[in-house]
């Protein structure tokens, strides 16, 4: 039998190819699917129309339909409606993505640096990996956003603490009274709101440890060898990390006392 | 295919603990290491950076100017667009319309064999496709993406013929007094587990797309 044609297999457009841990092929959702069958045969303006709709609509046209319409429009040469559709994905989360890098020197630079990333997810699909787009969209954004976080962190550390690592007592001689047990039991709705209010007035690793223990729930120190924990993240002693729980500790009294009695 | 190894492991490790985690927590964290011991470091860095993201994102820092962020990202987006334009002249898409698959199969020179054989379909299911006897909600969209594929044609181009009305078959006789109705258009899924003449293998393919009940 003869074999087919080279430029059959050549295809622009293709079905998802990424498979999951478990080897098992990605697939959109059953109302994403409907949702571009409807969309396809649509005249420009009402499918343009649909994209518009609010999240709280319940014709709101999913994220993943978008990712998919876009990508096609794009590879069909339509510029017009491709511009038009991603401008619409974009606006819808703009504001969260910003939200992300709240505070950056360089916030604009990290948004577009998401969106680039996106978009070339969108349309090359990065051996796949872009497939996720039309699977679970906001998790995959989000993984964007998180490394895209990590790379504008550190020009950023200044924004994120001031209080840096060399402000902070080594001492391993102070005594400590640090409550081990604070941050093992559930918070209450109380301590959430003072932990949140607390964020503003630490800074630095303070404020990071401070967070990791009491929100987070993150072991001073552990035999158990795959426990996270402080020390060694921070690379410091427990002793260490008690000090700085303490000096947390005192300046939220304080600032208790001035801001609520 | 090769195993990923190196920092192409450690993505797709970070990638699934981002997916299995949804929000960073010590529990799931301790659990990943625990299943990944070469990567703590990298595993509890990411979770620090990850939760350093969230607290940042909850701080009050005004609201942003949307309008000129959509500006810079439209801006970044036209780049990539025009970036991606050669790509597209090598291969040009074709904006007639389709009026039937095996014909179109024709006009490029190939058999009908070979073209049922790169869309993973039988020739009895594109005879069907072309009396447009297969209904459209029903066609997976991957289906319509790889037709659009193979014929470099645009998927609206490929929706519109599949969304066609039912036909005649040409050169049947009928011999009926009463005119002959057409079929009712079937689900493809039905159409896919019935054909003899489709393999497994395909038959299998195409059923992986059927949704759930």
């Amino acid at each position: 039998m003869e074999s087919a044609p080279a430029e059959l297999s050549g295809s622009n457009l293709s079905p998802l190819i990424h498979r999951d841990k478990e080897g098992v092929l990605l697939k959109r959702a059953p109302d994403v699917d409907a949702q571009i069958h409807d969309a396809l045969v649509l005249a420009p303006a009402a499918l343009l129309k649909w994209a518009e709709k609010e999240a709280q609509d319940p014709e709101f046209l999913k994220d993943e339909a978008l990712v998919f319409l876009i990508r096609a429009f794009h590879k069909s040469g339509n510029k017009d409606i491709t511009n038009q559709l991603s401008e619409i994905l974009i606006r819808r989360w703009t504001p969260f993505i910003y939200s992300k890098f709240n505070g950056f020197v360089d916030a604009d630079d990290a948004f577009c640096a998401v969106i680039k990333i996106l978009f070339t997810h969108i349309l090359f699909r990065d051996n796949g990996r872009g497939d996720f787009l039309q699977v679970k969209f906001g998790l995959h954004l989000k993984r964007i956003i998180m490394s895209v976080f990590r790379t504008h962190r550190d020009k950023n550390e200044k924004e994120l603490s001031t209080f840096t690592f060399s402000d902070l007592s080594n001492e391993e001689d102070e005594d400590t009274d640090w409550d081990e047990s604070i941050g093992s039991e559930e918070l209450s709705p109380e301590d959430s709101v003072f932990i949140d209010e607390a964020i503003d007035v630490l800074t630095g690793d303070l404020q990071e440890v401070y967070i990791l223990r009491r929100k987070y729930d993150f072991q001073i120190e552990s035999i158990d060898p795959n426990e996270p924990t402080l020390s060694k993240y921070f690379g410091k002693t427990p002793r260490t990390i008690r000090n700085w729980l303490n000096q947390a500790d005192e300046i939220l009294k304080k600032w208790q006392g001035e801001n609520h009695e | 295919m090769n195993k990923p190894s190196g920092p192409e492991l450690l993505d797709e490790i970070l990638d699934a603990y981002f997916a299995a985690a949804q929000i960073p927590n010590r529990e799931v964290l301790r659990e990943w290491i625990k299943k990944y011991p070469q990567y703590e470091r990298e595993l509890t860095d990411f979770t620090f950076a990850w939760i350093q993201m969230e607290e940042a994102s909850s701080a009050n820092h005004g609201k942003p100017d949307i309008d000129h962020l959509v500006l810079k990202a439209m801006s970044t987006v036209q780049n990539l667009y025009n970036d991606n334009e050669s790509e597209k002249t090598s291969s040009p898409i074709n904006n007639n319309s389709i009026e039937k698959l095996v014909a179109e199969a024709d006009v490029q020179g190939f058999s009908q064999d070979q073209f049922a054989a790169q869309l993973k379909l039988s020739v009895n299911l594109l005879w069907k496709f072309d009396r447009h006897l297969i209904q459209y909600s029903s066609i997976p969209v991957e289906l319509i993406e790889k037709v659009a594929g193979v014929l470099h044609r645009g998927l609206q181009i490929v929706a519109e013929y599949f969304q066609k009305q039912p036909t005649l078959a040409l050169n049947a006789s009928y011999k009926a007094k009463r005119q002959p109705q057409v079929s009712e258009p079937t689900n493809f899924f039905d159409e896919v587990r019935s054909d003899t003449d489709l393999s497994n293998e395909d038959r299998a393919y195409w059923l992986a797309f059927e949704p759930p009940n």
